[in-house]
C-alpha cells in the first residue's frame, strides 16, 4: 500500500562514501502526489546549510515547482521559518507539508 | 411504478408528521425541565445524570460542565468533519451549536456525514443534522444557516459565537473564515481530511499564528485535489472532526495544551500522529500582523483563484468540431462499431464502471511512451476502416477529457486521426444515453 520511495543522489559524482549529509525526506498531501512518492532521501547536503537552499534542493529533487511557496517546511518536526539558518545531521526528517483543504 | 412512487409519497408525509410530531414534544418536555428546575448558573437534575461521567474528571467539574453549558459554537461544513464534530459537541452539553451549510444531502455523502440518513438525501445539510443532533440532546439549542458563507454574511455569523469550527472543503472558504476570525477576535479549530490523511491545527487562539501566517499564499488551483476527485476514506475526516470537537471543548475549559501553534498530521495509512511545531504570530502577516493589509472581508475566489466549494466546475478547451454529444458517441462506438474510445481516470474509478470495450489510460500517463505506442497498436488493427480514423476520449465531467485531447493530438500527430472528446463526460453518458451507469 505504501507508494515506492524514491532515493536522490546528491551531485556527489560517484564518490565513495558521498561527502555530506542525508536526510529522510517526508512528503505529505498534494506534495505526495505532484512527486509521486510519499517518502525519499537527499544525500550530499552540506551540514551547515540555511531555509533557500535547503527548500531549493527539495522542490527540485521531488519536482516540487507547482507549488513552490505555498508549503511548509518542517525539519524534525519544527517549522522552517524563510531566512533561518539550518544545521543537518545525518538520518534526519525533513517534512513537506502543504495544506489540505478537504474535509 | 405508480405503486411505488405512491408509496414514497405516502412515507415521505409521515415521516414529516412524525417530525413535527417529535418536535413538539421536545419543545413540551423542554418547557417542563426549564419550570421545574431551571436556574441559569446551577446543573439540573437531568444535566447531572445526564453529564456525570465526564462532571467527575477533576479537569471538568461542575464549573467546566456549567462553561459548556453557556457556550456557543459555530460549525462550518456539515459534512464528513461537522457531522462528528457536531455529535461529540452536542453530547458533551455544549449550549448553542450553529450550523453552517449552504448543500443538501447527496447519496454519495452517506459514507462519511453519519449524522445524514437515506432519509435526508435532498435534505439541506444542516436541517438533516439539527433533526439528528435534536435526537441525541433535546435541550440543545441549534441555529440553522441553509446559506453559503460569504464576505457579506461571515462576520455577522461568526460574532454570534465563542469558537469557530472549519469544517469546510476548500481554500477559499478556509481564507474568508480565518479573516473574519481574526478580525472579530474568535479562535478557529481548522481541520481537514482527504484519502487517508488529516490535518488539525487551532488558529487565532491566544497570540498564536493563524492561517494566514502559516500560509501566506493560497495553493495554485491546480494542486488542490477535493473529496469527489481524490476520495476519501469516511472513519479519516470522522478522526479529524472528532479531534475538532475536542480541541473546542478544551478552549471552552480553559484547558492548557490547546493545538496553537502546532500542526497535527494524521496518517491513516500509518496509523501515526505527527505533531509538528509551527511559526509564532507573523508580525508582518496580512491579516494579524502588527501593519494588517486586511481590515474587512474581501473576494476570497479571486484571491485564491478558485471557486468556494468543492464542486468542480467546467472548463472549455475546445473548439465544438473537437468534441462529440453522448447520443452521437453511442450511435457511432457503440451502435455502428467505429472508432477507438479512451477513459482517462484512474484505473480505481474505471474498475468501478466502464463504457464497454474501452480503454484505460489515466490522464497523468497519456503522453508517456507506453502509452502512445499501446494507442498506435490498438488503432493499426482498425484504422483501415475509415479515413481520419475517430478517437473518443471520455472522463468523469469532461474536463479531464478536453486537456487529454489537446495531449493526444499532439502525441498522434503523425496518425490520421481525429481526436474528439464526450462533452460532459460519463455524467452525461449516463444522464442520455445509458440510465443503468452509475453517477458518482
Amino acid at each position: 500500500m505504501a507508494p515506492p520511495q524514491r532515493g536522490e543522489v546528491g551531485g556527489q559524482g560517484g564518490q565513495d562514501p558521498p561527502a555530506g549529509v542525508s536526510v529522510r525526506v517526508l512528503l505529505f498531501a498534494g506534495a505526495r502526489e505532484l512527486a509521486g512518492t510519499a517518502e525519499g532521501v537527499l544525500t550530499g547536503l552540506p551540514a551547515d546549510t540555511d531555509e533557500a537552499a535547503l527548500l531549493q534542493r527539495v522542490t527540485e529533487a521531488f519536482s516540487l515547482h507547482a507549488m513552490a511557496g505555498t508549503f511548509i517546511l518542517a525539519l524534525n518536526q519544527d517549522f522552517v521559518a524563510a531566512g533561518d539558518a539550518l544545521r543537518l545531521r545525518d538520518g534526519d526528517e525533513v517534512a513537506v507539508i502543504p495544506p489540505l483543504s478537504g474535509g | 411504478m405508480d405503486k411505488i412512487s405512491n408509496l414514497e409519497k405516502q412515507i415521505a408525509y409521515l415521516q414529516e408528521v412524525l417530525r413535527c410530531k417529535e418536535e413538539e414534544l421536545r419543545a413540551l418536555q423542554a418547557n417542563e425541565q426549564h419550570a421545574s428546575f431551571c436556574s441559569p448558573d446551577k446543573l439540573s437534575k437531568d444535566d447531572v445524570e445526564r453529564f456525570s461521567r465526564q462532571i467527575i474528571i477533576p479537569a471538568i467539574g461542575c464549573k467546566g460542565q456549567m462553561a459548556l453549558k453557556t457556550s456557543s459554537i459555530l460549525i462550518v461544513g456539515v459534512g464528513g468533519l461537522g457531522c462528528p464534530a457536531a455529535q461529540y459537541l452536542a453530547g458533551s452539553g455544549v449550549g448553542h451549536i450553529g450550523l453552517v451549510d449552504y448543500d443538501e444531502v447527496e447519496c454519495s455523502n452517506l459514507h462519511r456525514q453519519l449524522l445524514h440518513t437515506e432519509d435526508s438525501i435532498g435534505v439541506p445539510k444542516v436541517t438533516s443534522a439539527s433533526i439528528a443532533l435534536k435526537k441525541l440532546n433535546s435541550s440543545l439549542r441549534i441555529s440553522e444557516y441553509h446559506t453559503q458563507l460569504n464576505s457579506s454574511n461571515a462576520l455577522n455569523i461568526v460574532q454570534k459565537y465563542d469558537i469557530v469550527i472549519d469544517a469546510t472543503d476548500n481554500v477559499a472558504t478556509r481564507y474568508l473564515l480565518n479573516d473574519a476570525c481574526v478580525l472579530s477576535g474568535k479562535p478557529l479549530v481548522s481541520g481537514s481530511a482527504l484519502r487517508l490523511e488529516g490535518q488539525l491545527t487551532v488558529y487565532n487562539y491566544n497570540k498564536g499564528p493563524c492561517y494566514r501566517c502559516i500560509f501566506p499564499k493560497p495553493p495554485p488551483p491546480e494542486t488542490v485535489t477535493n473529496c469527489g476527485d481524490g476520495g476519501v476514506l469516511g472513519a479519516v475526516p470522522g478522526v479529524v472532526g472528532v479531534l475538532e470537537a475536542l480541541e473546542a471543548i478544551k478552549i471552552v475549559l480553559g484547558c492548557s495544551g490547546i493545538l496553537s501553534g502546532q500542526l497535527l498530521l494524521f496518517s491513516a495509512e500509518s496509523s501515526a500522529f505527527r505533531n509538528v511545531r509551527l511559526r509564532t504570530r507573523n508580525a508582518s502577516c496580512d491579516v494579524c500582523g502588527e501593519n494588517p493589509k486586511i481590515s474587512h472581508l474581501i473576494d476570497y475566489e479571486q484571491f485564491c483563484g478558485a471557486k468556494a466549494t468543492d464542486k468542480d466546475s467546467s472548463i472549455c478547451l475546445l473548439r465544438e468540431e473537437q468534441r462529440i454529444n453522448a447520443p452521437a458517441l453511442f450511435d457511432s462506438f457503440v451502435s455502428k462499431c467505429e472508432g477507438l474510445l479512451i477513459d482517462v481516470r484512474s484505473p480505481e474509478e474505471f474498475e468501478m464502471c466502464a463504457v464497454p470495450r474501452s480503454l484505460n489510460i489515466p490522464l497523468k500517463n497519456i503522453d508517456e511512451p507506453d502509452s502512445v505506442s499501446q494507442i498506435i497498436t490498438a488503432l493499426q488493427d482498425k484504422q483501415a476502416e475509415q479515413n481520419p480514423f475517430p478517437v473518443y476520449v471520455v472522463c468523469r465531467r469532461g474536463n479531464d477529457s478536453q486537456k487529454a485531447v489537446l495531449m493526444l493530438e499532439k502525441v498522434l500527430k503523425d496518425q490520421n486521426v481525429a481526436v474528439r472528446d464526450l462533452t460532459g463526460g460519463l455524467h452525461a453518458w449516463a444522464r442520455k444515453v445509458d440510465s443503468d451507469f452509475p453517477i458518482y
